[in-house]
């Protein structure tokens, strides 16, 4: 899952470099116990996350025995072979439809609805508790409960649907190759879209209230006021939120995994589902290693990309 | 008059839209609740109705006799082990990266926040051949060395912006007055910073309670399935009943939702207040 954090203060900031300044003019040695401090986790990083890492990228060049393990180097020929096939290609279109269709719905519905909850109304509180509690639920949870909610045999929305005679007859939502990954993204934008309104709420209740009383005096009206003054200072959350909701979804095995795992047909297989599939269901780990290394490469396109647009986050030191 | 009139309708109006949207996002988990307490007659009723007639409570004990109770205390013992690991480590890191200054800290910062965005299934197959040499395959090991490639780099990141976020004076002062460092972090640093670690522990204990990809893939046998892994399997049962699977669903959800309220009230109070003012 990918919950926000705490946020750094500037006075924190600042003490941190003045403290930090104050133990270095007692020496080096601090310098030393500092970073053997960060050691252990050096270490657990190196273990857990960079060995592996390096490791599947190594994978993408060699062929994986079966049940011995043993691994074969091949060169380039995994790639040759997934990129020379229609599979990956089909993945990667189905993986950005899925990225750009979820993105647009979840943003306007994302802002619209923080726009809505900023407002003055009766039960405010309890109302923003309820709108953010499908990011709250556990993803298994939510699957399964629009599984059954789209049921073809006795769902709810089916039911609902053919009585007011929008379907003359029960829609496999999930089962058409058509409506499969407009499904998907649904519930995927049901489950997420509390996530962008967390993060424009957030920023809305600190935007200082004399710009719209100095708007409001020039007789600005209100269509003017959102483009000139909310949506200028919503700027920056929105690219983040933007670039985060892209990553996340663009490799968000899980709800398509546990809702159609990848079909019907290849309809709704992304790239993370083909991953798991070449790796777990065919035995191809050489194969699946080498589609991860071609999606890390995809993915580092986004991050410079990123990186070039605005300023780094991880600046904040 | 009629300006207050007019803002009147108007906060009329933004309840009666605010609620109506509220419901429709909440009417999954209204249905979710009520299909828990139907018997298997009034889940396939046709037409369905909305609140069972009596609260039937067949679907829970079906549950809780069987697999439940061991998937539960799987996931408990995988999400509480990552949290451990996690947090120690996390707290020795962000203590290092926030109260020191040596080359190379801001890089290291750098590599958290992008580990911290890095998506879970490119490990996939390489943790899946180091789970093997291991020999740690359908072990809690397996599932809490995967979990940390998540919790780890999210808990540093969250931890190291709370650790700064903790004014100096106090640790100065102290430190001034001839106090050890050890003295210092024990007794200084980490009751200031300790609402910080239970909400990291919390948010990451979510994370791990949460995970389907990877014990999906590092469990083999039914009694070692987390939670996740359970449901999802018995969902796929052509024999499946809903009403079952709701009153799983509402299960798991219940012990996050504890974590969050818990959360929520924990983060209020601000301990640093009294700390700072002399």
């Amino acid at each position: 899952m990918d919950a926000g954090g705490g946020s750094t203060s500037v006075r924190g900031n600042r003490g941190a470099g003045r403290l930090a300044r104050f133990w270095a003019r007692r020496g080096n040695r601090t310098a030393v116990v500092g970073a053997l401090l960060l050691l252990p986790v050096v270490a657990a990083f190196i273990l857990v996350i960079a060995g592996p890492l390096a490791r599947g990228v190594i994978l993408g060049f060699y062929r994986v025995q079966q049940i011995t393990m043993n691994t074969r180097f091949v060169g380039l020929g995994n790639f040759e072979r997934v990129l020379g096939g229609t599979q990956f290609w089909n993945a990667l279109w189905i993986t950005l439809q899925y990225t750009v269709g979820g993105l647009v719905l979840q943003m306007v519905l994302g802002v619209g609805v923080a726009l809505l909850l900023n407002q003055h109304f009766h039960g405010r509180a309890l109302a923003r508790s309820l709108a953010i509690f499908p990011y709250l639920l556990p993803i298994v949870v939510a699957t399964t409960v629009w599984k059954w909610l789209l049921n073809p045999n006795y769902g709810i929305f089916n039911t609902m649907l053919t009585d007011v005679g929008l379907i003359s007859q029960p829609i496999g939502w999930f089962s058409e190759p058509d409506l499969a990954l407009g499904s998907v993204i649904l519930v995927s934008t049901w489950r997420v879209f509390p996530f962008v309104v967390i993060a424009i709420l957030g920023r809305l209740q600190n935007i200082p209230r004399q710009l719209y009383d100095a708007a409001a005096t020039d007789g600005a009206s209100a269509w003017s006021q959102f483009w000139d003054i909310t949506l200028p200072q919503l700027r920056s959350v929105l690219i983040i939120t933007v670039f985060l909701r892209f990553i996340w979804d663009f490799n968000d095995f899980n709800t398509i995994a546990l809702l159609t795992g990848g079909g019907p047909a290849e309809a709704t297989l992304t790239l993370p589902v083909l991953i798991y599939q070449l790796g777990f269901g065919q035995h191809q780990l050489g194969l699946a290693a080498a589609v991860a290394d071609l999606t890390l490469i995809l993915l580092s396109v986004l991050f410079v990309l990123y990186f070039w647009m605005t300023k780094p986050l991880g600046d904040q030191r | 008059m009629s300006r207050m009139r007019r803002r009147l309708i108007r906060t009329w109006a933004l309840t009666v839209a605010a609620w109506l949207f509220v419901l429709a996002v909440s009417f999954p988990l209204i249905w979710m609740l009520a299909s828990s307490f139907k018997s298997p007659t009034e889940i396939t009723a046709v037409p369905p109705r909305l609140l069972p007639d009596a609260l039937y409570l067949g679907n829970y004990e079906a549950l809780f006799a069987g697999d439940f109770w061991r998937w539960f205390m799987n996931s408990i013992i995988v999400a509480s082990g990552t949290v451990v690991i996690v947090i120690v480590l996390g707290t020795l890191g962000a203590y290092s990266l926030t109260r020191f200054s040596y080359p190379g800290q801001k890089a290291t910062s750098t590599a958290i926040l992008f580990t911290y965005l890095f998506p879970s299934v490119l490990m996939l197959v390489p943790l899946f051949l180091i789970i093997v040499e291991l020999r740690i395959m359908n072990t809690y090991w397996a599932l809490i060395l995967a979990d940390m490639t998540f919790a780890m780099p999210f808990s540093l990141w969250l931890l190291r912006s709370y650790f700064l976020s903790v004014p100096l004076q106090v640790e100065e002062a102290a430190m001034v007055d001839g106090a050890s460092r050890f003295a210092c972090f024990f007794q200084i640093v980490l009751p200031q910073v300790m609402p910080g670690i239970i909400s990291t522990g919390i948010f990451a204990f979510i994370l791990a309670w949460d995970d389907y990809l990877f014990a999906s893939v590092f469990t083999t046998t039914a009694e070692m399935k987390t939670l996740p892994v359970g449901i999802a399997r018995y969902a796929n049962e052509l024999n499946a009943e809903w009403g079952i699977l709701m009153a799983a669903s509402v299960s798991v959800t219940v012990p996050v939702l504890v974590l969050f309220a818990f959360l929520q009230r924990r983060l209020l109070p601000d301990l640093n207040a009294g700390a700072v003012k002399a």
